[in-house]
C-alpha cells in the first residue's frame, strides 16, 4: 500500500503533519513521549520563526469555544539565529521533511530568513502570512493579493533548497483571488487555511475572554469551512494543497484529500490527543485496505460536485 | 527542554466516585494505577471531561491524593467543563499525566507553611501527605468555610489548620493574607525559618508580594490547551526580564521572585 504523495518536489512518506504553531519546534516530543512518534509523521512543520525573537502576547492565551479554539499566542518564538542553532540540528537528524514556517513584518525580513534558511538546507519553506505589514499600516501580508504574491516573489528568489508553500486565512478577503496570485508569483503549494479571527466575552465580567479581544479561531468548528475553501481552490489552482482546519480524526483528514488536498495538517487536536497523528496514520491504512485501495493518490480530488447536466 | 521527561501516555481510568460535598466542590475518585504510582505532589492531570467536541480541551487538575492504584481529585464547578465533570459518576475517563515538575523535595531546615485559596489546597495536602511532613501548618482560605469533609481531611494530615473565611462563618474572618499576617505577628509562623507555597487564585497570591519572594513559591495555574508544552498558551511573565515561562512544564510551582504576578 502507497501512503506516499509529493509536494513539489518534496516527497513525504504519508500526507499527515501537524500544522504550525501547533508542535512547537517539532523537537519537544521527542524523548519520553509513549504515544507519539515523530518518525512515522509526513513531515514536521515547525512553528513560525521571525528574525528578532518575540515574547508573545500576554496571557490569557486560550480560550475554548463550542467546537473551537481562540488563541492569542502572539506568534512567540526564539528567533531565526536561535532556531537554527538550536533546533535546526536536531529536526534534521529525523529523516523526514522539515518545513519551516517564517512570517516578517516587512518584505525584508521575509527576504533575509528565506536566505539564511536556505544556507542551513531545510527542506521546505512555509510562508505565515497572517502577519501585519508594518510599513502597511499593519495590514496582514495574505490580505492584499498584491502583497502576498510580493512575499512569495521574494522568497522564491532567495529560497533554492526546497518548495515553498504559502499559508492563507479567509479573513475579510476572497482567499482564491489571494491563492491564484501567489500561484502565478511562483509559490510550489498553498496551505490552506490559517486561523479565522474571531472574538469570545465573558458576560459576566463584561470582558473579552483574550484580553486584545481578537484571537484565531481554530478546531472542529472551521473544519466545514477549510474544506469548502480547499474544495474552491482546488478548482482554481494547479500547485499542490495542503488542507488544514479543525481535522480531528481519519475522517475529517481524508475528507481533505477528497477535495483536492495533496497533504493534511493536524492541529488543535494535538493538543488534545498527542498521539493522534499517529493515529491518522494507522486508521487511513485501515481505510485504504477496507476499500482496496492500494495508493492513496486515488482518492485525491475524488469527490467533487456533479455539474448540472453533467455525466454521472 | 529536551532533558524533561515528558509522560505523554494517554490513560483510561475509571472513574470509582465522585461525590458532592458541599459548596460545589466534589471529590472525584478515578482508578488510574500508573498515574497513581508515578505521581508526585504538585503534579497534574490533564483531563478529558467527556468524549465529545464540546468540551475538547482538557481541564488540568492538580492531585489531590494517590494511594495504590487510586488517584482523587478535589473539583469546584466553575464552568461548562468543570460542570460535566462532576456529574461524571460511573465509566471510563481519558487521563494525559502526570504532568508538570513535583514540587521540590521539604527541606529540612525550614518550617513549611502551606496557604491555600479553594481548591488551591488539593496539591498541598498532597505535598504534606506523601513527605509525612511534620512540621507543616496548613492555612486555608475561602469566601466560606471548607466543606466539612475537606476540614477533617485537612486536620488528618497536618496537626497545624487554620482557616480564614471572608464571610466569617469559619474561623478568622477576613481574607487569608490578613490571617497569615496576624499568625506572623502572634509567632505561629516564624518568618525567618519558613518555606512558603501559595496555591489559589490569582488575587490571592497578589496578596502575598509581603512574604519573603525567595523563600516564597506559588503555583500557577493559567488558561493551557495541551498541558505538555506544545501550544504556548499558559504563559507567566517572568520578573525583571523578557519573555513567558510555561506553566506547564516550567511550572506549575515558580519562585515568587522569578515571575511576575
Amino acid at each position: 500500500m502507497n501512503l506516499e504523495v509529493n509536494l513539489s518536489g518534496l516527497r513525504l512518506k504519508n500526507p499527515f503533519m501537524p500544522a504550525s504553531g501547533t508542535f512547537a519546534y517539532g523537537v519537544e516530543l521527542l524523548k519520553h513521549s509513549y504515544s507519539v512518534n515523530v518518525k512515522d509523521f509526513g513531515a514536521i512543520v515547525t512553528k513560525s520563526i521571525s528574525v528578532k525573537e518575540r515574547e508573545g502576547n500576554p496571557p490569557d492565551r486560550i480560550a475554548e469555544v463550542p467546537c473551537g479554539l481562540l488563541n492569542s499566542i502572539g506568534l512567540e518564538n526564539i528567533g531565526l539565529e536561535r532556531f537554527i542553532k538550536e533546533k535546526w540540528p536536531l529536526l534534521r537528524e529525523l529523516g523526514i521533511p522539515i518545513i519551516v514556517s517564517i512570517f516578517g513584518e516587512r518584505e525584508e525580513e521575509f527576504e533575509y530568513m528565506a536566505q539564511e534558511l536556505d544556507r542551513a538546507g531545510v527542506h521546505a519553506l512555509e510562508l505565515n502570512l497572517s502577519c501585519p505589514n508594518v510599513e502597511k499600516g499593519g495590514m496582514e501580508f495574505g490580505q492584499d493579493p498584491k502583497m502576498a504574491g510580493r512575499i512569495v516573489e521574494i522568497v522564491k528568489s532567495r529560497f533554492k533548497s526546497g518548495p515553498v508553500f504559502a499559508k492563507l486565512a479567509p479573513n475579510f478577503i476572497n482567499i482564491i483571488d489571494v491563492a491564484k496570485v501567489c500561484e502565478k508569483k511562483g509559490a510550489d503549494g498553498l496551505a490552506l487555511i490559517n486561523t479565522i479571527m474571531g472574538m469570545a466575552i465573558d458576560v459576566e465580567e463584561k470582558r473579552f475572554l483574550i484580553p486584545r479581544g481578537v484571537a484565531g479561531l481554530s478546531g472542529p468548528a472551521i473544519h466545514p469551512i477549510a474544506l469548502y475553501i480547499v474544495y474552491k481552490a482546488y478548482q482554481e489552482v494547479k500547485i499542490p494543497i495542503i488542507g488544514v482546519g479543525g481535522v480531528y480524526d481519519y475522517k475529517t483528514a481524508l475528507e481533505f484529500l477528497m477535495v483536492g488536498a495533496k497533504a493534511v495538517q493536524i492541529g488543535t487536536m494535538l493538543f488534545i490527543e498527542p498521539g493522534i497523528i499517529n493515529k491518522i496514520i494507522n486508521d487511513t491504512r485501515n481505510y485504504l485496505q477496507r476499500h482496496k485501495i492500494d495508493d492513496i493518490k486515488e482518492i485525491i480530488g475524488c469527490v467533487q460536485i456533479r455539474k448540472k447536466g453533467g455525466k454521472k | 527542554m529536551l532533558s524533561q521527561e515528558i509522560y505523554l501516555e494517554r490513560i483510561e481510568g475509571e472513574i470509582l466516585n465522585n461525590i458532592d460535598l458541599g459548596e460545589r466542590m466534589f471529590q472525584l475518585i478515578v482508578s488510574a494505577e500508573r498515574i497513581a504510582k508515578k505521581v508526585k505532589p504538585g503534579q497534574f492531570v490533564n483531563i478529558k471531561v467527556q468524549n465529545s467536541l464540546f468540551p475538547f480541551i482538557r481541564r488540568p487538575y492538580s492531585v489531590w491524593n494517590a494511594e495504590d492504584d487510586v488517584v482523587e481529585f478535589l473539583i469546584k464547578i466553575l464552568g461548562t467543563g468543570s460542570k460535566l465533570l462532576c456529574e461524571r459518576k460511573r465509566g471510563k475517563i481519558d487521563l494525559l499525566g502526570p504532568l508538570g515538575k513535583p514540587f521540590p523535595d521539604p527541606p529540612a531546615e525550614f518550617d513549611i507553611v502551606l496557604i491555600a485559596g479553594g481548591t488551591g489546597v488539593a496539591p498541598l495536602m498532597f505535598y504534606l501527605k506523601y513527605y509525612s511532613i511534620k512540621r507543616g501548618i496548613l492555612i486555608y482560605g475561602g469566601k466560606r468555610a471548607p466543606p466539612e469533609y475537606l476540614y477533617l481531611r485537612m486536620q488528618e494530615i497536618s496537626e497545624k489548620v487554620f482557616v480564614a473565611t471572608e464571610d466569617g462563618s469559619f474561623g478568622f474572618k477576613g481574607f487569608v493574607s490578613e490571617l497569615v499576617k496576624e499568625l506572623i505577628n502572634r509567632g505561629d509562623i516564624i518568618l525567618e525559618k519558613s518555606i512558603f507555597i501559595l496555591c489559589g487564585p490569582y488575587s490571592m497570591l497578589k496578596a502575598f508580594e509581603f512574604l519573603p519572594s525567595e523563600r516564597t513559591y506559588v503555583s500557577m495555574e493559567g488558561k493551557m490547551a495541551c498541558g505538555f508544552g506544545i501550544c504556548m498558551g499558559c504563559a507567566v511573565k517572568k520578573k525583571g526580564k523578557k519573555g513567558y515561562y510555561r506553566t506547564c512544564t516550567e511550572g506549575p510551582l515558580f519562585k515568587m521572585s522569578d515571575i511576575e504576578l
